[in-house]
């Protein structure tokens, strides 16, 4: 306890040392924004887990507690937004047990904005249990949700660190970026496909509501994390599981035995050298006359800062990962509505690429880390520092447009291929806008990432939420001068109008690119300070 | 108009955080081809000064100038001719020791070529050369300590910024560095503003000594001409740098009898 109330206590100093006033008011709107967004999903959860207790009584937790722990995990997952709130690396010189500080991480998880969503259906599952089967049953079920949360938490922490374990050897992460993407977005589309296969089968073998909701729960019943505090809530679920005693054992070695390996394995991580890191001299430019080759359009000091963007690109997981989700998740997209209604396939896919533009550049240099006061150090030109930014940053948005594109018009040529024109030079305009925008952002709020693991949250705030929104306006702008160029147009002239317009964009928005070079140079030298004190700084515990 | 015989030239140079002076209108003079060392307890304003006259800093007030320029408007002209080796590095780590030091040659204007045998040439003398391709995220700190004195020479500058340079080096990398540093100045005329708390690397090195204190300037001048105390008497620079800074000889333990006293820990 005294190890979790200091903890707790650093945690909350450096928090209100490292944020002003505003910028805390700031986040807690965006984050009531943010829960009234999902509250449809959350609450629509918690009045269907109220009606099904308040009907079934305490067997209906399996499948509310089974539903729960898998929407935490996969959600985590999907979401990157596993996290611990306590790095040992930073406290390793203290006299703490690794132990405590794991505990205290697991602990501080349950504050996780996906356990949090979670809590409403849990409530409402206790409520209906105790309006069904009496008081004390609601107390028993309150128990068993509040160990559910404990195990669910206690396994994401181990899942954690061993992800981290292995993320600190170098070369690992550069396939774990790619290969932990693949993973989920594989396992979604195994579960997209074989869900409507089950729904289809279920609807011609006349399955009931009630039917599915027994099997639902009898698939649950097997699995030990989730039968086990349904037990001690109540549920007395068939097996081993049918004493409420057995039930807790079970409980309290699923929630010690990810602490204790969990614990192990980020001490032994928080030890752990570098793997290596090192470059192979035929591969890196040094096989080469000079450091960079000449890129068309730029001078030789640009093309020399371009080549040291591209390589810190391809050398930076976080970067990587981010470059490769997004063709990834269209890809997937485009896969999984092959065989919907017209118009999921394309439009889902253009929105996902689009609506995360603005987000992408918001870290533009606060990859650079410490290397950022050497960049400043040098006999720059700002406007050269921020050109080779904004190019590399270009090339790697569309390559990955690049991708995305052929994959649709690969999956779909019929719909897809007439409007492929209008579509790649609309992006096109999008992206130019965003990379201005994103480049503003990242240079007047700079922030540095996250060092470990794999993306974790991203920055934004207030300020990612309005370039979010700017980007969106303007790509919805586009689109409907293209819808309202093509209902004036004679039909025969559709497609040479629709590009027409979509050209006239694109020339707008790679002008305004051009103009806000200057402009960010201008701001780049402005908040040089600030950004050197920013992404510079050593991170603290 | 700033003076040509000086390689730095400050007038009444000012720097403010938040409101607080860091700097309070320092004006220092150091002589083109002198060895200078720049003293100050923790606090004085070295970093500041280093800061605002490598360009990493504006100055709240006052002027600056480096071998001529000024740092505020021609800061990339002052760049061109400078080396720096900075408090806590801040080098490239995603870059290999041989690709920084390329990127930093070529960065400066040297051709490829040069850029690559001078990389070669210096990795070799700083004993670097078997981890040239290692990442510099994975160097030690006297690793990275030499590389960014590789980076800081590499475009033969003709004023170098070290703010201590040797702390974290081993004794033999020390004594190597103390050599080059003595020759580039004996022989090629090179400047060299450095920071240290170690005064006997001072001592040792420096023709002429700056002290600051509380963004001040306590003390200027050649190391001879200050070691002469105000009585005429010969002194340490040690007892030179504590009179000018007015540290009282107070005992580090003092108050602190729960920790000095004689009994052991439990």
């Amino acid at each position: 306890m005294r190890t979790l109330r200091l903890l707790f206590w650093l945690r909350w100093r450096i928090a209100m040392n490292t944020t002003t006033r505003r910028g805390r008011w700031a986040m807690a709107g965006l984050t009531v924004l943010l829960a009234l967004a999902f509250s449809p999903l959350y609450l629509g959860a918690a009045a269907a887990a109220w009606v099904y207790t308040s009907k079934s009584g305490a067997p209906a937790l399996l499948v509310v507690f089974g539903v729960c722990q898998l929407a935490i995990v996969w959600a985590s997952l999907l979401a990157g937004a596993l996290g611990r709130l306590f790095e040992l690396d930073k406290l390793k010189r203290y006299p703490l047990r690794p132990t405590d500080v794991f505990a205290v991480n697991t602990i501080a998880s349950l504050t996780e904005p996906v356990v949090l969503m979670s809590v409403p259906t849990l409530v409402a599952a206790i409520a209906g249990v105790a309006r069904h089967d009496g008081t004390l049953a609601g107390f028993q079920a309150a128990a068993g949700t509040a160990l559910l949360l404990l195990i669910t938490a206690a396994a994401l922490q181990w899942l954690l660190a061993i992800l981290d374990d292995l993320l600190r050897r170098e070369w690992m992460r550069y396939a774990a970026a790619f290969l932990f993407t693949l993973t989920v977005l594989a396992f979604q589309l195994i579960v997209g496909r074989s869900s409507r296969h089950l729904a289809e089968q279920a609807r011609r073998a006349g399955v009931t509501p009630e039917r599915l909701l027994d099997e639902v729960a009898r698939f649950f019943e097997r699995i030990p994390t989730v039968s086990a505090p349904a037990s001690v809530g109540g549920a007395h679920a068939n097996g081993i599981f049918h004493e409420p005693l057995v039930g807790l054992l079970v409980c309290l070695v699923a929630v010690a035995l990810p602490v204790w390996l969990g614990s192990r394995t980020m001490s032994r991580s928080a030890v752990r050298n570098s793997g290596g890191g090192r470059v192979r001299a035929s591969r890196g430019p040094a096989a080469t006359g000079a450091f960079a080759r000449r890129w068309p359009g730029l001078t030789r000091i640009q093309s020399l800062l371009a080549t040291r963007e591209l390589l810190y690109l391809f050398r930076t997981p976080a970067v990587l990962y981010q470059m490769i989700v997004v063709p990834l998740t269209v890809v997937a997209i485009t896969l999984i509505g092959r065989t919907r209604e017209a118009g999921y396939g394309e439009l889902l896919p253009l929105f996902v690429m689009t609506s995360t533009l603005a987000a992408r550049n918001l870290m533009l240099w606060g990859h650079d880390g410490a290397g950022i006061r050497s960049l400043f150090l040098l006999p720059f030109e700002p406007r050269d520092l921020v050109l080779s930014k904004n190019v590399v940053w270009l090339v790697g948005a569309f390559l990955e447009a690049g991708l995305a594109f052929a994959t649709l018009a690969a999956l779909r040529p019929a719909s897809v291929m007439p409007l492929l024109p209008v579509m790649i030079t609309g992006y096109a305009a999008v992206t130019f806008v965003g990379g201005a925008l994103g480049t503003w952002v990242s240079i007047t709020r700079p922030s540095k990432p996250q060092e470990r693991g794999l993306s974790r949250r991203g920055p934004g705030g207030v300020v990612g939420l309005v370039a979010y929104l700017v980007v969106l306006i303007l790509a919805g702008a586009i689109l409907l001068a293209v819808i309202a160029t093509r209902s004036l147009a004679p039909d025969a002239h559709d497609g040479l109008a629709s590009l027409l317009v979509a050209s006239l964009a694109l020339i707008v928005c790679v002008a305004l690119w051009w103009l806000s070079l200057e402009r960010n140079a201008d701001e780049l030298e402005r908040h040089r300070e600030q950004m050197i004190g920013e992404i510079a700084k050593t991170a603290d515990a | 108009m700033p003076d040509s015989t000086l390689a730095i030239q400050t007038h009444q140079l000012t720097r403010l955080f938040g409101g607080k002076p860091a700097l309070d209108g320092l004006t220092l003079e150091v002589p083109e081809g002198s060895f200078f060392g720049f003293l100050g307890p923790n606090g004085a304003g070295k970093s500041t000064t280093i800061n605002i006259l490598t360009g990493l800093l504006a100055p709240s007030g006052g002027s600056a100038h480096v071998l001529g320029f000024d740092v505020e408007t021609q800061a990339i002209e002052v760049k061109r001719r400078i080396g720096v080796v900075p408090d806590g590095l801040h080098l490239f780590e995603r870059l290999s020791g041989e690709e920084h030091l390329r990127f930093v040659g070529e960065a400066h204007g040297l051709e490829p070529a040069d850029a690559r045998r001078r990389a070669g040439q210096l990795l070799a003398a700083m004993h670097l050369s078997d981890d040239a391709n290692k990442l510099v995220s994975n160097y030690s700190h006297g690793m990275r300590k030499k590389l960014a004195l590789s980076c800081a020479l590499i475009h033969e500058p003709r004023l170098l910024f070290l703010d201590e340079p040797f702390e974290g080096v081993d004794a033999v990398a020390t004594r190597e560095l103390r050599d080059l540093l003595q020759q580039l100045v004996t022989t090629r005329g090179t400047t060299v503003f450095l920071t240290s708390h170690v005064l006997e690397v001072v001592e040792r090195l420096c023709t002429h000594v700056g002290i600051i204190v509380e963004g001040r300037l306590a003390a200027c001048g050649t190391l001879g001409d200050l070691r002469h105390g105000p009585d005429g008497a010969p002194r340490s620079l040690e007892e030179l740098f504590l009179d000018t800074v007015g540290a009282d000889r107070q005992g580090a333990g003092d108050g602190l009898d729960w920790l000095t006293r004689g009994t052991g820990p439990a």
